[in-house]
């Protein structure tokens, strides 16, 4: 069996998933020679029609939107097309010239329950793309594309055998079959057959010795006794998309589109070449020469193209661009998935992505350096720690609580800092404080502790001594007062 | 007259709470059914069985502790939180208006589940809040608004302390607020830490010192923002 999917207007569709603004009213796709290529069913209905020069389309239709034919669109679309079709099978043929947008599968002993709903699947994921396509499936390769000719949008249809395909040949004119010239339709007009069916019927020898070979071959197709050997073709798998612009962009919504484009013809990719992306990458150059590029390592290898979309969207939230958008390329990282698996007990994040969304808007509210997990810093200093990025990833089994010395248990109370240390007046007397007054407490010292000296880097420049003292102050609690560069400091309390 | 009498409920019930009216009716005053249950180490300073009710903490609330003084133990409340182990969620979280968190003296854990957010105003206070109350990798978050003066705190809106409840509701620990005085109206709770810290407290351990200020905390049911003169009395 053979199944035929053909995607109506497919250069005008796969131009048109990259023109947000330009999906209703009638569009028309212009070719280099500046010629209507093809154009929607609403520029139809105003008698525009293939072939037409832009000027005698206008003139038909004051309010149409006229679209150049984009390569690059469409080299995407076919990848997109071949990508949905793997899924049923990897024996595919593409369609080239003008079958551009047709693919045909070849299907070995297809079990037709489970066919018919991968067909739909497909039809509806094709339609999800803006790609509307039908479908055809029967014996021969070209009854399968009698089959989708007849088919409705986005529908399928079946021949299961010679009399279906009969009855449906007699709706079906002469130019439908591609081995007959415009020249050999003419002739056969001439002679009262109008129908692929009626053509059929003529005896072979006959025909063959009146149009000649054209005529034995297209016998042939009609009645079943030739299938066409399909050339079937693949496409090496890409993990990336670039997006040269004609009209760059200036919005955030704008790159959002095309961003949520890639995503969905990536996320197709993966799932064809069944990998995940571990990272992905995007890369913006601006009209004013200057580039921007971020690699985001995802918290969790995915092939979802929502999760990539909102994952980038919260980046360029943040990112603040001088200049319009001229180049945009988008690519991720592949990996096997099964590599990523973690183990039952592994995972410590409930929610990898929500917590990376989480830490990226804290970064656009507060900037990177705002927040962490604090860690001591390798030195004796009071004062110095270092803030280290809140893991996301899965957790690291070397920082398990076991494998670190438990120590001597804390004692006192830990300490609140006051963030700048406020500046004292210290009385002192037989070299001890006495009396502190500072903008939020002031007494007599009840009792005190210290001095406790402390120094170090004495090999750098920065060399730092500091002496301090714990000191209770009268009904105000328990505070750390420091001696440094010859002024008091009240550094912070006992909490 | 039914409509007046009826309002007139909603208005008393608003001044008792001390939210707004239709807020009021929303969320009545509720007894706390349900302690935290937590396992907070040896200490277990909010333990429920057979220790104080003050200490009872309710799950999923909005809880406000008021230190009266910058010596009266909220560090170690919120180091004592930050250490439980929560029924949900990964992380703990602090928002710090005022950087007061000290990484040397407060003792986290070797493993990276603390999250440190400094802040430097209101407006990112209450988003920075509003953000991570909505993550459910988060079981328990807590915000230090001792840094900001009183005229700061004014500039937050009552409607944006109940927005932050609902989120806290969410939460598995909930959200703790830690104030000079009192000012979050729509808190579910209010405990008050009153009794200044002394010298020898330096030399207890830290599950002594828990325990010393479970004995000394004043609890106070939603709406009521007057501290005892007992509390502040120390």
């Amino acid at each position: 069996m053979y199944l035929r999917i053909h995607i109506e207007n497919f250069a005008l569709a796969a131009a048109l998933r990259f023109q947000p603004g330009k999906q209703r009213g009638p569009v028309a796709l212009v070719d280099h020679q500046g010629r209507v290529f093809e154009c929607n069913s609403a520029a139809q209905g105003k008698d525009i029609l293939p072939g037409m020069s832009m000027a005698k389309a206008l003139s038909r239709c004051g309010s149409l939107q006229i679209i150049n034919q984009d390569m690059q669109a469409e080299r995407v679309a076919k990848r997109l097309l071949w990508n949905v079709a793997w899924q049923i099978t990897p024996q595919i043929e593409l369609g080239q010239g003008q079958d551009m947008g047709c693919a045909t599968l070849e299907l070995v002993r297809p079990d037709f329950q489970k066919l018919t709903l991968q067909i739909d699947r497909l039809l509806s994921t094709l339609r999800r793309y803006d790609l509307t396509a039908r479908a055809g499936l029967a014996e021969t390769p070209e009854w399968a594309v009698f089959a989708a000719i007849a088919a409705e949008r986005s529908c399928f249809k079946i021949i299961p055998n010679k009399e279906r395909a009969q009855e449906l040949m007699a709706c079906l004119p002469l130019p439908v079959l591609e081995a007959l010239s415009a020249e050999h339709c003419a002739i056969l007009e001439g002679w009262g057959i109008h129908t692929l069916a009626a053509l059929a019927k003529l005896p072979r020898q006959a025909l063959g010795e009146r149009i000649g070979q054209a005529g034995l071959q297209a016998w042939d197709i009609l009645n079943g006794q030739e299938k066409r050997r399909l050339h079937f073709s693949e496409i090496e798998p890409d993990y990336s998309q670039r997006f040269d612009l004609e009209d760059p962009i200036v919005d955030l919504e704008g790159i959002c589109f095309l961003i949520q484009r890639a995503s969905e013809s990536l996320e197709l990719q993966l799932e064809q070449a069944g990998k995940m992306a571990r990272s992905v990458f995007l890369y913006l150059k601006l009209e004013n020469g200057r580039t921007e590029q971020k690699t985001i390592r995802l918290p969790e290898a995915t092939s979802r193209a929502d999760l990539l979309e909102r994952l980038l969207r919260n980046y360029l939230e943040q990112l603040r661009l001088k200049a319009p958008v001229c180049v945009l390329q988008l690519g991720v990282e592949p990996v096997d998935p099964l590599s990523r698996q973690a183990g039952l007990f592994e995972r410590s994040v409930r929610n990898p992505w929500r917590l990376q969304e989480t830490l990226d808007q804290l970064a656009g509210l507060l900037g990177p350096d705002a927040f962490g997990c604090p860690r001591p810093s390798d030195t004796h200093h009071p004062d110095r720690f270092r803030l280290e990025a809140l893991s996301t990833d899965e957790p690291d089994t070397h920082s398990n609580s076991s494998t670190y010395p438990e120590g001597p248990p804390e004692m006192g109370p830990p300490m609140r800092r006051f963030y700048p240390p406020l500046a004292a007046k210290v009385l002192i007397r037989k070299g001890r404080p006495v009396h502190i007054a500072t903008d939020i407490v002031q007494g007599d010292v009840e009792r005190c502790n210290g001095p406790y000296c402390l120094s170090g880097d004495w090999a750098d420049k920065e060399i730092w001594a500091l002496a301090e003292w714990d000191v209770e102050i009268t009904q105000a609690g328990v505070y750390c007062l420091r001696w440094q560069k010859e002024r008091w400091q009240l550094i912070g309390a006992y909490d | 007259m039914a409509r007046e009498d009826t309002a007139g409920i909603f208005k008393a019930l608003a001044g008792k709470t001390g939210m707004c009216p239709a807020t009021a009716l929303l969320d009545p005053v509720k007894v706390a059914e349900q302690p935290i249950g937590a396992d907070y180490g040896g200490a277990s300073l909010l333990s429920t069985e057979g220790k104080s009710p003050a200490w009872e903490l309710p799950q999923r609330q909005m809880i406000e502790c008021v230190c009266t003084g910058p010596s009266v133990g909220g560090q170690s409340f919120l180091e004592c939180l930050i250490n439980a182990s929560w029924p949900s969620g990964v992380f703990t979280a602090l928002v710090d208006a005022g950087h007061g968190f000290d990484p040397g003296s407060l003792k986290t854990g070797p493993d990276n589940h603390f999250f440190w957010v400094q802040v430097r105003s209101c407006k990112q206070l209450t988003k920075a809040l509003d953000i991570i109350l909505r993550d459910d990798n988060f079981a328990f978050v807590a915000a230090d608004l001792r840094g900001l003066s009183n005229a700061q705190l004014q500039t937050i809106q009552p409607f944006v302390w109940y927005r932050l409840q609902r989120l806290a509701h969410q939460r598995a620990g909930g959200c703790v607020v830690f104030t000079r005085k009192p000012s979050v109206r729509c808190a579910d709770r209010r405990i008050a830490l009153s009794r200044a810290r002394c010298l020898d407290d330096l030399d207890q351990s830290r599950e002594t010192l828990l325990t010393d200020i479970q004995n000394s905390v004043h609890y106070m049911n939603r709406g009521q923002v007057t501290i005892p003169e007992a509390a502040i009395a120390g």
